[in-house]
């Protein structure tokens, strides 16, 4: 069952607390979104404490030991999975820094420049997952929505620290709010597997 | 069924004595199990559930006033602190979506069952709950609930 609330933009996660579910506790809040290139992936988060007083934590959260994402909470099993014995994630969290997939080039296997990546689409729940980019200052796309599409997340998908690379019938899926991109994100997948003809976008879909 | 709200504050009486003892100002709940485990009935002083000898609409009875003890680990003087108090708390569901925040509670009075939570969303199975921390409940994902959460 997939409803647009589902899909969330990964900086909208910032602020929110991590919670242990079997504790009912709040360790820290998100700080950052940390970004890997590989594979679309999140490394994770970099933490603050909370209240008035908080300031930025030791810890880090690796994306591995997220047990849900919520509209309101991310929750992860206990305490232990924010410990300093991640020391590797920590130096990977700074490296990401410098190879950040937010304000890479979008460009498609036919040469065209869709824009440049503004944001990492989630879809949220027990098994969280990435499913698309924002993009932003497109020419070719022309959006109505103030310069900024969402673009569904191929399945295969070629990235460096220049380029994002998508297939040209990426542009097929393009939905210009995020309330309509859970759809588009389904028909691209079909496209991919069946190799076919993109489906017809039904114009002006929730 | 009982709700937190009308309880609390209920007078506390000895059955040996027939004197006061003071007045129900909390419930310990155990999530899980899901029971209340104790309740406090002074600043510091609190009585097992176990020496209840009833939960009535005019008072609360202890069998005996030597069953009043004051806390006796750290669970139970962050619980005597306030730190697990049910109202106005966040009810969050296992897959970080809240489900507004706790207006009253629901127990069986006969066993100390915990049946409900009554939220500023609707009501919420007991049963579905898994912790109950300083900053909210967490209560299981069911999708085919009036607040799957």
């Amino acid at each position: 069952m997939s409803s647009p609330s589902l899909l969330l933009r990964a900086t909208e996660l910032i602020g929110h607390p991590v919670v242990t579910v079997d504790g009912g506790e709040a360790l820290a809040e998100v700080k950052d979104v940390v970004y890997g290139t590989a594979e679309a992936s999140l490394l994770g988060f970099t933490l603050n404490h909370r209240g008035f007083l908080g300031g930025p934590m030791k810890q880090v959260l690796a994306w591995s030991r997220v047990a849900a994402l919520g509209r309101h909470a991310v929750m992860v099993a206990t305490a232990g999975d924010l410990e300093d014995r991640h020391d590797a994630l920590v130096e990977d969290v700074k490296g990401a820094r410098r190879r950040n997939v937010i304000a890479s080039e979008v460009m498609t296997d036919t040469g065209e420049r869709l824009g440049e990546v503004t944001d990492v689409v989630l879809h949220i729940g027990a098994a969280p997952e990435v499913v698309g980019y924002e993009i932003g200052g497109s020419e070719v796309l022309t959006p109505r929505s103030g310069g900024h599409v969402f673009i569904p997340l191929p399945e295969t998908l070629a990235v460096s620290g220049e380029a994002l690379m998508v297939p040209a019938t990426v542009r097929d899926f393009v939905s210009d709010d995020l309330s309509g991109f859970g759809a588009a994100v389904e028909r691209f997948r079909d496209h991919l597997r069946t190799g076919g003809a993109p489906a017809a976008a039904p114009e002006g879909e929730r | 069924m009982r709700r937190l709200s009308e309880v609390a504050g209920l007078k506390v009486l000895s059955k040996a004595s027939a004197e006061k003892i003071g007045k129900l100002d909390r419930i310990l709940v155990d999530v899980p199990p899901r029971r209340v485990v104790a309740v406090q009935v002074g600043r510091d002083e609190v009585v097992d559930w176990e020496a209840l000898s009833g939960i009535g609409h005019d008072a609360v009875v202890v069998d005996d006033e030597q069953r009043v003890r004051a806390a006796a680990d750290a669970w139970e003087e962050r619980a005597l602190s306030g730190d697990f108090d049910w109202k106005g708390k966040i009810v969050l569901s296992d897959r970080g979506n809240q489900m507004g925040t706790v207006v009253d509670v629901e127990i069986d009075e006969q066993s100390g069952e915990l049946l409900a939570l009554d939220t500023s969303e609707g009501p919420v199975d007991a049963n579905r709950l898994r912790a109950l921390g300083s900053y909210c409940v967490v209560v299981r994902y069911q999708a085919d609930a009036a607040l799957p959460g």
